[in-house]
Order: structure tokens, then sequence, then C-alpha cells
């Protein structure tokens, strides 16, 4: 089965065609693969309906969708068997361990999955390996991990799966400042061209913000404040809101613009777990430290 | 190498062939006597020129003059005008077949070569034959001069070509004077020798072992190259005493009859039996190229004297064609052109900065060496081109990061396959012509994706992100590559060249004749023919496609109206429009700007979007006229906006009235006062109900009758009685009884009847009138009686005339009133508001952003700055090393840094710097005080917190993870994005130019009275200074002169705002803070509002002195307005007075600083101590105590220095 039209729209975040490319598809209920894209955009999506398969990875969604809830992750490790590979399987659990925090045990069963013989799933997985290491501040194994995996695999990855081994390359290189005004932002900027959605608008408005374009960035917001964007897409633009407010904040301390800290509080009141909340809650408590030092 | 066959046409044995050297003209000689003139570019037979008897062989076109000459079998040669398209006169002399004629390029002369042996110079304008040069053996087959020299090449089937000196000749037929006694006596025993002894043989040349056909110079160099019936082409060099053969080219089959040197590049051309016509590498004398026609000889080949065209004759007609394609490679990168030069060399142009670059590269070790590149495609991310060589052969090139010069390209990969495009940052197609499919490769050349097509492939373009342009021969088709499937595709035959407008929204498909506008989704907008050859095109911003013809660059609007913009010498290439200019790459492959007027197309586009506004303003602001624009305007139905443009009477008659505009139409038929013109104007005032113009004209023009019918139509009896009155004085008896109808008077029509002699009429309507009276009378003067007159039976009296029924009469139809039209409304000034002179706009805004700016920009001014005082915060001599405690705690610090995340970024920042700001950035916060502490003395961190943490996110931003919910991915932000080196790499943090805006806020809301905010933004200023980082002296120096300005307005602010928290009895404090208000080093125009104050309150308190000293101060300021007009009363009148009441602790002479905390005076040698930080002076009991201008630093405190600088 082809899964291309679904891959390319689940990854440039246009969930809703990808909806729509899923139930055209006409696929069997227990085709994996459909099961778990048709999961992560429902997901995505917000319209996740639990019990709706009876296979054992739907299940598996089911328990990930309660983690989501509740963030108690027991009863989706225990059904994961300690001895599965399955690449699927793992992504989610994976996922799950990264989501609270506990990288290098999400890693290492991301390693498992990749090195193991099977291989439906296997560049999602390697995807979630890559953005675990990422998260993880390891950047040396992200890369590793991407490399070895495209040098074995060159011959054999598909249009489908070429999408994805993009997106993996696409995050080392923004974590690591590679090629940022080059390769990787026209990455990017194609992308935004190609699938003008609120993943890939948000993702070229990290590049420029990386190169410090300040006027092309404000243009992004612009634009995804505009109707199109913030009305007509509003499931995406709820989706997306801590991560545009992020960019948000950014780009107003770049532009030294004195809405940084209403941005913030926005944000931590949407968000209170998103990235630059909680580091800026790590950095304020060591400016704390400061300030009760020198002023006593 | 390519042949580009231009023009054909059949005819039975050519024989010679001879190009215009300005005008697109042809001449052919044909065997069957006849000479043909053709247009090549527009492929049009011009005109055939019969006189010669028997087949014609030789041809040629004067450099100059509008005449050609021409000769043939019949002996004779013929000077033939191209006005008058008749023979002006005919050479004989020769006494056989003559071969071959030529002008020659400065002197009025003709040589022609001959079966009789001779060669022949004429002299064209006295028409005598001036030289007879003889000594061939056999058959003279082609006599040429030397483009520059006095030298004749002469070819012969006696085996040997020859070449004569002919500066004799020259001299002789040169003025009289500049002939020397010996040369006349030279001259006049040549005379005696045979006539023509001028000519001399100068070389023979023998190598060719049997009859040779063709000899030509070289257009610059010394050599001769000759063909002959041995199949060999012959390449001879000579000096000025000798010639030798050089080299020969064999490849031929059968004889060789002609062959040429190319103008331009090093090639020879040769034409041959064989049917071949062969292309040979003038350096190595190898085969370059050959074209074979199945059945057909060639017999000769001739070179266009300026541009890359030849013509070749054969035995079925000829071809006019181009060796190799002309066309520059380019494409556009933003704003960036890379194109490939005539020396192969790639290079770029910027269109903002119009300025060529160096070479990148030389690829001319790339594909073979007399073959021009086909296309190139580039990719950004890679800085690399992808060179298709046009022989299914492509090569990946990276190119180097800068232009240094025409260098080898360090990498370079060639493989099979042509149209080879990138269609992502990492993926390219090509065409893969043996198994007819496309290819998709990464950049090592893997295939990673491999589409089989059907249909012969013609070229491959841009299709947008991840997609391409298949073009075949009778479609395009959009081809989405990474989904393997087609999109969509439109008709349109042979598209050759592909141009996408700016906004990606339409693409021209152009082919040699037809431009088809398509959208992105190659639905058809329009398509258009164009009898010229198309050559490129170009959108401009607002969507208007500009493109190129062999002769024109002309313009098309997505409607399909197109006009011609400039007429082009030269073919030139369009890579991009803008504005006015349009950017084009000639074929010498070099850029060219040509400025166009773009009113023409913007007037139409305006018109056709009804885009009023701008159609007012382009006819007010430009000169378009021309009846084009006129008949434009009717055609598309604005006859109104037509009149704009015209003075001619007649021409604004009628477009008035096609408008229905009858007051210019009236204006103008005053003017032209011709009756048609009163008539037309009469039917659509009558078509417009407009009875009184109608009126009018019936009356200027005496249409009596036309106007009685008027007024009856319209009801006016009244009127209608003073035309019956008017043509009863006309006498005019038709129009009196007309009238008489009209206003049912019987007894005028009765009487009238009556004079005329008709009593019969006269009395029969005086009966039905039932005026028995006159009716008896009528009949008494007929003398005749009553019963002779019948009367028709059902005659009723007084029914017939009915009474009018309108009343009173109307002067015009009760039509709607119309709304004016736009047009109107302008032109009646009813948009008093409506700027239609963009200067004026530019102007006023101009002015406007000039007075609102003045102020703040003057205080960046350095003339407008106070003098610093120069023992201020100098930091200069003090500018110590951080001590070594802090290196070790930062380096602590960072070693946890470090830890934690992995050898990255931020451990980066901080090897490569120990900033504060640089820092704060990479999280090290405790280091960051620490440095601060140190340089600047700062203990109080807390207002500084907003900005380290700032500093810290400011730096990073959130990548969205896959899924979503996943953390947000961090990336970093440098202040270098294209920092190659880690040391190179430091974070962004925001600079100098935030902090100058902040000090323009600053000064706004000081000017708004707004002190309280003043001073917190103004503390701003020295926050974000303090975690400033910058990279150069200059920015280092205004940071540290905006510091303090900084303080100097917070402590100018603070005074006053003490003062004015002042209880309304402390009269001397008051006095003295407004007075220390003043010596806060404000920009003047700010200080002005200090001394305005300082005079005022001054004046108030009757302390008349300072006053006087403030207003002084103040008008050096502000000279003039109404607040130095008050300055100037208040110093006269405190002047006059010339009394203090208050004595206050204030010297205006005297130099002084002021504390920042305590607001008093500091005298010199009063002990005082700094700020470190701001370097605000305060008296020594504050020492320890925090600074209270920007409330984080202590006073007094030891420290090194703010450091800032990378």
């Amino acid at each position: 089965m082809d899964y291309f039209a679904i891959k390319q729209n689940y990854y440039s975040g246009n969930y809703v065609d990808a909806l729509k490319e899923i139930e055209s598809s006409h696929g069997s209920d227990s085709d994996e693969t459909l099961i778990f894209y048709r999961s992560k955009v429902q997901l995505a999506l917000q319209k996740y309906t639990p019990g709706t398969n009876s296979t054992r990875l739907a299940k598996l969604f089911d328990l990930y969708y309660s983690f989501l809830q509740s963030k108690d992750i027991s009863e989706l490790k225990a059904e994961v068997n300690e001895e599965s590979t399955k690449p699927y399987e793992l992504n989610i659990l994976a996922t799950a361990l990264a989501i609270l925090g506990k990288l290098d045990d999400a890693l290492k069963y991301c390693v498992k999955g990749i090195d193991s013989e099977e291989q439906l799933g296997k560049t999602e997985l390697l995807l979630c390996a890559v953005e675990v290491a990422l998260l993880n501040g390891k950047f040396s194994i992200a890369s590793t991990i991407f490399e070895n995996y495209t040098s074995l695999d060159d011959f054999a990855v598909s249009s489908e799966n070429e999408l994805i081994i993009n997106l993996a390359e696409s995050y080392i290189k923004f974590a690591t400042n590679k090629d940022t005004t080059g390769s990787n932002f026209y990455y990017y900027e194609e992308l935004a061209q190609t699938f003008p959605t609120w993943k890939t608008q948000l993702g070229l408005m990290n590049l420029h913000l990386q190169q410090g374009n300040i006027v092309e960035a404000q243009g992004i917001v612009d634009l995804l404040e505009s109707d199109y964007y913030s009305v007509n897409q509003k499931e995406a633009a709820d989706l997306y809101k801590p991560h545009f407010l992020a960019n948000k904040i950014t780009l107003s301390i770049m532009q030294g613009a004195s809405n940084t800290e209403d941005l913030k509080n926005q944000l931590a009141d949407l968000d209170p777990e998103h990235s630059l909340i909680k580091s800026d809650k790590q950095v304020n408590a060591k400016f704390d430290e400061i300030v009760a030092r020198y002023s006593s | 190498m390519k042949m580009l066959t231009k023009f054909e046409s059949k005819s039975t044995r050519v024989k010679g062939i001879a190009f215009h050297p300005s005008r697109p003209l042809v001449l052919v000689a044909l065997f069957s006597s006849t000479i043909q003139l053709w247009d090549y570019r527009m492929g049009t037979l011009l005109h055939r020129f019969e006189g010669h008897d028997g087949p014609v062989r030789g041809i040629d076109f004067h450099p100059t003059q509008p005449i050609f000459a021409s000769t043939g079998d019949d002996a004779t040669i013929r000077i033939w005008s191209l006005d008058t398209n008749k023979c002006l006169y005919t050479f004989t002399g020769h006494l056989d077949y003559v071969r071959t004629v030529f002008f020659h390029h400065e002197l009025p002369w003709l040589i022609s070569a001959s079966d009789d042996q001779t060669i022949r110079i004429w002299n064209w304008q006295n028409r005598k034959e001036i030289a007879c040069l003889t000594g061939h053996n056999h058959f003279v087959m082609c006599a040429q001069f030397h483009p520059t020299e006095d030298l004749v090449v002469s070819a012969s089937l006696d085996e040997t070509v020859r070449v004569w000196d002919i500066s004799g000749l020259r001299k002789k037929h040169s003025a009289p004077g500049a002939m020397s006694m010996e040369d006349q006596m030279i001259a006049q025993q040549n005379l005696l020798d045979g006539g023509f002894g001028d000519c001399v043989v100068k070389f023979i040349l023998e190598g060719h072992t049997r009859g040779v056909n063709w000899a030509s110079f070289h257009p610059t160099l010394p050599l001769i190259v000759s063909g002959g019936d041995d199949r060999q082409v012959k390449l001879w060099r000579m000096s000025s005493t000798k010639a030798w053969e050089i080299d020969s080219c064999r490849g031929h089959t059968n004889n060789v009859d002609c062959v040429i040197f190319h103008p331009q590049q090093n090639l020879i051309i040769s034409a041959g039996e064989d049917k071949t016509l062969r292309v040979w590498d003038l350096d190595k004398r190898v085969p370059v190229k050959q074209f074979k026609r199945e059945n057909d000889r060639f017999w000769l080949v001739a070179a266009h004297p300026t541009i890359n065209l030849f013509g070749a004759a054969h035995d079925s007609g000829i071809m006019i064609f181009k060796l190799d394609r002309e066309r520059p490679c380019s494409v556009i990168h933003q704003n960036q052109l890379l194109f490939v030069n005539k020396a192969k060399e790639i290079q770029s142009f910027d269109y903002q900065k119009k300025v060529t670059s160096l070479p990148f590269a030389n690829l001319k070790k790339i594909g073979q060496t007399w073959s021009a590149f086909r296309s190139i495609s580039y990719n950004p991310s890679q800085h690399s081109i992808l060179v298709n060589e046009g022989n299914d052969k492509f090569a990946l090139v990276i190119l180097p990061k800068q232009p240094a010069g025409a260098v080898d390209p360090s990498s370079v990969l060639e493989d099979t396959g042509s149209f080879a495009t990138f269609v992502a940052r990492n993926r390219f197609v090509v065409y893969n012509k043996s198994t007819e499919s496309i290819e998709v490769r990464s950049l090592e050349n893997k295939v990673t994706k491999s589409i089989k097509i059907e249909d012969p492939i013609k070229d491959i373009v841009y299709g947008g992100p991840g997609s391409i342009l298949i073009l075949q021969s009778r479609e395009v088709v959009l081809f989405d590559v990474q989904q393997g499937k087609k999109l969509a595709s439109v008709a349109a035959k042979n598209v050759k060249y592909v141009s996408w407008s700016n906004d990606g929204q339409y693409i021209a498909l152009m082919s040699k004749h037809t431009i088809t506008i398509v959208t992105k989704r190659l639905e058809l907008v329009n398509s258009m023919h164009e009898t010229i050859r198309i050559k490129s095109a170009a959108w401009d911003e607002s969507g208007i496609l500009i493109y190129s013809t062999l002769n024109h660059i002309r313009y098309s609007l997505l409607n399909g109206d197109r006009g011609i913009i400039k007429t082009l010498e030269n073919t030139l290439y369009i890579t991009k429009v803008q504005d006015k200019f349009v950017y084009t790459l000639n074929r010498e492959g070099e850029i060219e700007i040509i400025k166009i007027d773009p009113t023409e197309y913007r007037f139409k586009k305006a018109l056709v979007n009804k885009n009023f506004p701008e159609v007012l303003k382009l006819i007010r602001n430009s000169n378009l006229v021309g009846q084009n624009i006129i008949s434009y305007l009717q055609k598309k139905g604005y006859p109104e906006i037509a009149l704009q443009f015209v003075q001619d009477t007649q021409v604004r008659f009628d477009l008035a009235l096609e408008s229905g505009n009858l007051k210019v139409a009236l204006e103008e038929a005053n003017k032209l006062n011709k009756s048609c013109t009163w008539e037309k104007l009469n039917k659509e005032a009558l078509a417009q109900g407009d009875i009184e113009l109608s009126e009018m004209i019936y009356q200027t023009q005496h249409s009596f009758d036309k106007l009685s019918f008027l007024y009856l139509l319209t009801g006016d009896s009244l009127k209608l009685g003073k035309m019956e009155t008017i043509a009863k004085s006309r006498n005019d008896p038709s129009s009196i009884l007309l009238n008489s109808f009209y206003n049912d008077s019987r007894e005028a029509r009765a009487s009238m009847f009556a004079e005329l002699g008709s009593p019969y009429l006269a009395y029969a309507i005086a009966k039905t009138n039932g005026d028995e009276a006159t009716a008896a009378a009528y009949l008494e003067q007929a003398g005749i009686d009553e019963q002779d007159v019948v009367l028709p039976d059902n005659f009723k009296k007084d029914a017939q005339i009915e009474e009018p029924k309108l009343t009173p009469p109307f002067q015009k139809w009760p039509f709607k009133e119309a709304e004016p039209t736009f047009f109107e409304k302008a032109l009646s000034g009813q948009f008093e508001d409506l700027y239609i002179d963009d200067k004026e706009t530019k102007g006023i805004e101009t002015k406007e952003f000039t007075n609102e700016g003045e102020e703040e920009s003057g205080f960046f001014a350095d003339e407008d700055l106070p003098v610093e005082d120069d023992d201020a915060w100098d930091m200069g001599d003090e500018d110590l090393e951080i001590p070594e405690e802090i290196k070790q705690s930062e380096e602590g610090d960072i070693s946890n840094l470090v830890q934690t995340e992995e050898a990255n970024e931020t451990a980066t920042w901080v090897k490569n710097s120990k900033l504060p700001a640089i820092l704060a950035a990479s999280g090290a916060f405790e280091a960051a005080a620490q440095a601060l502490n140190k340089q600047a003395g700062i203990v109080e961190f807390e207002p500084l917190r907003k900005y380290f943490l700032n500093t810290y996110h400011g730096c990073r931003t959130c990548m969205t993870a896959t899924p979503a919910e996943l953390p947000a991915i961090v990336g970093y932000t440098r202040s270098n994005a294209d920092a190659i080196e880690s040391s190179e790499s430091f974070p962004k943090i925001a600079g100098i130019d935030i902090i100058s805006e902040k000090m323009n806020e600053g000064y706004k809301l000081f000017k708004a009275n707004k002190l309280e905010s003043a001073i917190e933004v103004f503390r701003e200023v020295i926050y974000r200074t303090v975690l400033l980082a910058v990279d150069n002296d200059e920015d280092e120096e205004t940071a540290h002169k905006t510091l303090k300005k900084a303080r100097e307005y917070i402590l100018g602010l603070s005074i006053e705002l003490a003062r004015r928290a002042l209880p309304a009895d402390d009269i001397k404090r008051n006095l003295e803070l407004a007075a220390y208000f003043t010596r806060a080093k404000l920009a003047s125009t700010h200080r002005s509002n200090a001394l305005q104050v300082a005079m005022s309150q001054n004046f108030k308190h009757k302390n008349y002195v300072q006053a006087s000293v403030f207003a002084a101060e103040f008008l050096k300021i502000v000279p003039s307005g109404p607040r130095a007009d008050q300055a100037r009363k208040i110093k006269d009148r405190a002047d006059t007075i010339a009394h203090d009441a208050l004595a206050l602790d204030f010297d205006a002479y005297a130099q002084f600083e002021i504390c920042a905390s305590t607001f008093t005076p500091i005298y010199k040698d009063t002990p005082s101590t700094i700020d470190p930080l701001t370097g605000a002076t305060y008296h020594a009991s504050e020492k320890g105590k925090l600074d209270k201008i920007a409330l984080i630093s202590k006073i007094g405190a030891p420290a090194s220095g703010l450091r800032i600088q990378l």
C-alpha cells in the first residue's frame, strides 16, 4: 500500500488531509502503519476515540491516550513487552517516556527497536530516537544514530520514508546549528512553500529566528495570525498555540519589544510544561540565588 | 556544437549567397539567371532581380551603400540599386564566365574573378576597369580583397592560390599629390607594359594537387584558407615576405567548393560537393562537426559580417543557420542571477547592487570545447550548479563560496543524462534517454527513484517546490517528482522556455512564435502569437509579462493586451524586470540593463483593473499620447478617459459624443461649426432628451421646420406661435402650412391658400372651420358658387384637433440624473484629498517625517551634543583585567554547563567570550553576575532579572517536535549564522540598534512630559547596555556614550520630579532644583525646557537676575518663535529690575556637578565619588550606597569598567 500521501500530510502538519487520506485508503483494519498514523493524526486533532480497534497496536495507543491525560506511564510500560522489538510499539513507549523527561530510558527503547530486524516503523522510530537524543542534549548520539541508519539503508529508503529522514536530519541540524543559512533553511522554506501549514510555517520561523531574520520571522507571525491560519484552521492553531507563543517570545526579545513578559505569562497559562517555561523557571531560580547572594 | 537553422528557401541550384551587413536580408544567386532578395527573419521573398543572361554565380552587398553587385556566365558584372530594384550599370570586359564578385571594404572598388584567367578590379563609381590581374593560367575561381590591407587573394584551377599586392593601385587612384615622381614613372612604365601593372603577385601558394576553388583571408590574422578539388582544406600563413602552408584539413570526400574563417571564433567552415558542411578547429586543424544533406551538394558558404549567422547554398536552395546557441545560460536565485559568460565562466549579478561578480569558476573543461551549454540549475543549499552540456551529458559543479576568479571548480561530477534540474535541496532530476525515464538523484548522483515517461521529452524545467515541468512536443506537464505523478498538463506545442511570475502564480510558456500564459496549475489564461521569434520573458512585480523578440521588448497583460516597449538593435535575453529596468543578458554573456517606460502597460493594467486613481495619476504625470492609446481606450469602452489625451477638435468631439459628454461635445462643435457636426450633436442631444441643446442647434442651424416640430413635441405652443410668425415673415408657404397645422391656425392656413391662388382650399378650410363669412369671401374671390365645391361627407367640425396634453412645456426628458464617473469627479476637482502627484505626496511625507524626526535625530548628532565633561566616567586608564578569582568562579560555572549539555553550542560561546552578556546568554548567570559586580560594581540584580532572562531566551528558539506533544527541540541563535569556525560562534544578543530605539522612546516620553516613564526607559537603556555584546569599536563607543546620555536624562528628570514634588512654599529649593535641572547635559532642544522652567520660576518668584541669566541661555538655543519672544520680554523686564529676591545655592558661572542623590552642587575641590557603572557624581558621603541613576550599582565601588566588546 502507498502511504506516501498519508505520511506527507502527517509530517507536514496537515492532519485533516492526512486523516482523509487514511480514511480513503481502504486499508485493512490490521494494517499497523495505518493504525499508527490514524492514531497519531487523531491525537493531533484531539479526536482520538479509544477502543475503536482491537489490535495490539491500537490498544497501546489507547493506553498512550490515557497516559497523555494522566501522565501515568505504568500501564503502558507494562503492556509493551520487555521483549518487544516492534518499532511502532517502542515508538509509543519512547514518546511517553520522553514526555515524562525520562530521556535515557526513551533512547534505550528507541535504539533497541532500530537495532532489531523488524523493519515496519523503523524510520518513524529513528525520528523518535533522534528527537529524544536531541532533547537529552546528546547531539553526537543523535547524529550517529542518524548517520548509521541512513548509510545502511540508503538504497532501501522509499519516498515516503525519505520525508521522515529529512525531518530527522533537519532537527539535528537545527539543534546543532548546522547549515542554518543553507540547506536546513531551504528545507524548511521548501516545505513551507509546498505545504503551508502551521507546523511548516513554525519550522520556517524557527530557521529565520536562528538566522536573526527578524523581519521575515515577523512576516510569519503576521501570516499565522491572519484569518487563513488562525480562524480557518482553528484546530491547528490551538494545537500549535504554545509553540507559536514560544517563538513569538524569542522574536519579541530580538525586537526589544515590551510584550515579552505578557507572552511568557500566556504561555505559562497555556502550557506550563513547555520547554521554554520550564527553562524559564530554572533560570529564574538560578537568578533568585544571585539576587539573594548580592543583596545579603 | 549544433547547427540551428533559422531560414531555408527552396530553389534549384543556388550558386551564390550574400548577407546584408545590417539588415536581415540575403541575396541568392541562382543558376536560372535570377537573383532573389529574401528577408530571412520574416521568411519573405522581397524581390527577384532579372537581367543576367545565364547562371548568376557571384553576388555581394555593398558594405554601406544601398547597392549590390552580381556576376555570372554572361561575363558581365551588374550593379543594382536596392532602392529602385533596378540595374544601375553593367560592366563588361571579362571574356568568359565570371565566378565571383566582391566589393572593397572602403574604396569604391569591385573585384571579379573569371574563367578568362584574369582578375579584374573595377571602380563602380566612375564605372571604369582599373586593373586587370593576370598570371593564373587556368580559370580563376575566386578573388577577394583583404579586409584591411591592400592585398588580394585568388584561387584558380591552375592549382595555385595567389596573393596580390595592390598597394600601387591604391596610390595611383588616390589624390595625385600623394604620388611621388618615381611612383608616377613606375606607373607610366606599368601602363606601357600592359596597362595594369599596379598589382603584383606577392605570393604563389602551391600545395593543392587539383584546382583550387576558393581562398579567403582571415579577418584579423595573417592567415589564408583555401579549398579545392583535391578535397582538401589548406591553411596558409603569410608574413610580409613569405607565405607557407601550415596544415591541411582532410575529410571531405568530394571537391571543396568554398571555405571561410568563422568571423568571431577560431573555426574554419567548408562546403563540399560531398553534401557536407564541415567545421574545423583552426588551432588544432581537427574536425569539430559536420552537417550532411542527403541529396544536395553544397556550393558555397558565407558568413554574416557581424552576427553569428551563416548562409549555405546547395543544390536545392539555401539555408541560413547559426553555429551553436548564443543564449547565455542563466538562473535566478533570490536577488541574484547566475550566468555563464562567453568564456564559459560562471558569474553572478546582484540585481540590488547592480554589480557583476568576478567569475566563480571556469567551466571550460566541462562538455565539448565548441559547444555552448544548454541550461543550468542552481542549488543554493549546496552552492552548486547543474550544467546541461547539451550532448546528453550533465555536470554537477560545486562552486566556491566566494567568487575569486576563473579557477577550475574543485568538485565536478559528470554523467550521462539530459535536462538535469534541481528539485529539492538534496535532489535533482535527470532524463535518461536510454530508459526513457526521469531519474531522481541525490547529490552523490545516486539514483533514488526512476519514473518512466512514455512520450519523448524536449526539456525539463523547475515546476515549483518538489515539482518539474516536462516540456514535450505537444504539451507541458506538471509533474510531482516525490509522488511520481502527473498533476496537470496543458496543450502547448514545442515550448522551449518557461518564465514564472514573481508570485509563482503564473507561468509563461514560450515557443518560437507563441507565448502561452497558464496558472501554476497549468490552467490556460491566454495564448498569443508573435510573428517575430520570441526570445525570452520575465514578469514584473505587478504581474505583467515583459518579453523580448528578435528586435523588440514587448509587454503582455494577463488579459492578452500587448504592446511594444522598445526596439532592440541586438537580441537580448531578459532575466528580470524591476520597476523601470529590464535586466538582460546579451549574446556576449554580459549584463545589459535597459531602462524602459512602463507607463503604457501600467496604464492599461490600471484600466483593466478599474484602478481609476492610478489611471488618473498616470494621465496627469506622464506623457501618454498617440492614436494607439486613444483607440485602446475607445475599444475598452473608456472614451471619457481617451478624451483626456486629445487636443484635436474633431477627435475630441467624436470622443465626447461617444462618452455622452454633451458639454464637451458642444464646445468642440462650436469650434468646428460644421452642419454634419451639429447634426450628430443634435442627434445625441435628442437621444439624451436635452431639448434646450437641440433647440439651440436648430436655431443656429436655421432648421425652422425641425424647430417647429420640436416645439410641437414638447408642447411649447407659445414658441410654435412664434414660429408661425417667423414663417410668415420668411414668406415660406410650406413652413406656414406646417406651422398652421401644428398650431391649428385654420385662418392662417386658409388665408395662405387664398394668397397662393387656391381659393377652393381656402374656402374648404374656412367652411369646415365654420367661418361662413370668410368662406363666402373666398367663394366670391374665386368667382364660383358654393354648389361647385364638394366637401368630404364624414367631416366633423372642430373634431380633428386634439388639445395638446403636455402642459407646461418641458425642457428635458425626465431622466434619472447620472452619477458622474470617477474621471468626471476627479477632473472637476471633487477629490480634494486625492493625491495624484507622486512628487507632491512624497514631498509632504518627507517634510512631515523631517519635522517629527528632527529632534530625535538631533540627539544622536554630534554637533547637537553638549560638550562632555572630560572628568566624567573614563574607563580608558582603568580598564583592568578581571581578577583571578572571577575567572575561577566563571570556570566553575562554565564547567557545570559543559557537564550538563555535552560539548555544545553554549559551551562554545563561553569558551569564546567571557563578556557578561555572553555568560548570561549561555546560562552561566553566576559568572555573569560576578563579572558585572567586578566590572561595574553591580550589587542589586533584581532590576536586571528581565534582561538576564531575555538574553538567555533570546538566543534560543523552540522547534515543535513530532509529535507535537513531545517537548520542543531547542535551537541556538548565533550572532553570525554563517559562522563556520566554532571560534566565530557567539549568541545572538539584541544590539545597539535596540538601545538607540529605546533612547528615542525616552525622548518621546520626555517631550510628552511623562517624566517617570521616561526615567524608566532611560534606565532600561542602561540595563540593556550592561548586557550588550558588540563586535566593533564604533558600537562600543556609541553604547558608552548612550549610557552617559541616559544617565544625564535620568539625573535631570529626577531633579525636575523632585522640584514638582516640593510643597508650594519651599520657593528657594524650587528655584535651586529648577536651576540644577539646567545643568543636566541634555540635548539642547530638551535643555531649552529646563531653561524655560528655570527662567519662568525665577521670574515668577522675583529672582530677576537669575531669570535673566536663564533667559539669555534660552535665547541662545531658541533664538526665534513665540517662546523666544516671551524669553526676550522676561529678560528685558528682569534686566530693568536686576534684583534677586532669594539667594540660591547656585552659581551660574561656576563649574560644578550635581550630586545624583542629594541634588545639590558639588563644586570643584569638594570631596566626591563616582558610580562605577553610570559615572554619576555623588558627595563623598554617599559612597557605598546604591546608585540613584540605575539603582543597581554601588557608589564608589572599585571596578574595572564595564566590558561589552567581543
